[in-house]
């Protein structure tokens, strides 16, 4: 478990990251999401079996996670508010700022992608999955993957050239 | 906007994200929350809002119920004379009223 607990650690940045695509980059929603992964995980109602790598598994457990969040009709009033956002270090405050005015122009035009698109763009770009793997995150056909991924792929170009065109101006 | 552009810009956002994740400890050692969590303090307030409420009820009713006294008032007023005590004037009253006294007076 100790051993699971430290591989899962490595991959927590990458977990909340894609937790974030799942949640429509709702930060609490993500951190929610995570924590009853993660809860899954600790309980046994989710178990590594080694029939895909570990962040395929995790993801994958992540993913569904956000679903059952989502679908439940009534938001679960918050016992504890999600840890605040840490201060920003390491990077320069102007690489920060860059960086984040960068991801909000993707995430706006990520917004406006259908969901299955916008989950195989995060992990092909994000994660640098290949779409196969991409395919058993998701738990579709890699055939299914690849027309998300190509359609998504093509409309988020269009959406973030709009945006560039429109900065310029 | 290439492939590489659309990978620059995720990779600005995964620094970003690193940025802003919260630490792993805080996610990973935390119960779950169970949508049962708020029944037990819920019924533990009702429990105690019922308890108040009857201590509440069996106060006001002592309070207000009345001394014995004014009870055995009620119950037998003590009015001398009553007012239809006239009722029992029947003729005769006074031969009835006690023992007659045969031969005295003669």
């Amino acid at each position: 478990m100790e051993d699971l607990e430290s591989q899962i650690a490595e991959l927590h940045a990458s977990s909340f990251g894609w937790a974030m695509t799942c949640c429509r980059r709702d930060r609490e929603d993500a951190c929610e999401v995570l924590q009853q992964a993660y809860w899954k995980v600790l309980s046994g109602r989710a178990r590594f079996e080694g029939r895909s790598s570990l962040r395929t598994w995790l993801f994958g457990v992540i993913r569904m996670t956000a679903l059952e969040h989502a679908r439940s009709a009534r938001r679960r009033m918050r016992e504890v508010p999600p840890p605040s956002e840490p201060p920003a270090s390491g990077a320069s405050p102007e690489s920060s700022a860059a960086d984040r005015q960068r991801a909000a122009v993707l995430a706006a035009a990520m917004e406006r992608l259908p969901e299955r698109q916008r989950e195989v763009l995060h992990l092909v770009f994000y994660e640098d999955l290949t779409i196969e793997a991409a395919s058993r995150v998701m738990d579709i056909s890699l055939g299914t993957a690849r027309t998300h991924y190509e359609r998504g792929k093509e409309a988020l170009a269009s959406l973030l050239r709009k945006e560039t065109t429109l900065e310029r101006r | 906007m290439n492939d590489d552009d659309l990978r620059d810009m995720f990779q600005a956002q995964r620094r970003d994200d690193a940025r802003r994740a919260p630490p792993f400890r805080a996610m990973w050692k935390k119960e779950k929350r169970s949508p049962w969590r708020f029944i037990a303090p819920i019924a533990t307030l009702a429990a105690a809002a019922a308890v108040f409420v009857v201590w509440c009820g069996t106060k006001q009713m002592t309070a207000s119920a009345p001394p014995p006294a004014a009870v055995a008032q009620v119950i037998a007023p003590e009015w001398d004379p009553a007012p239809l005590d006239f009722l029992l004037d029947t003729p005769g009253l006074a031969a009835l009223s006690g023992t007659p006294d045969f031969g005295k007076g003669e």
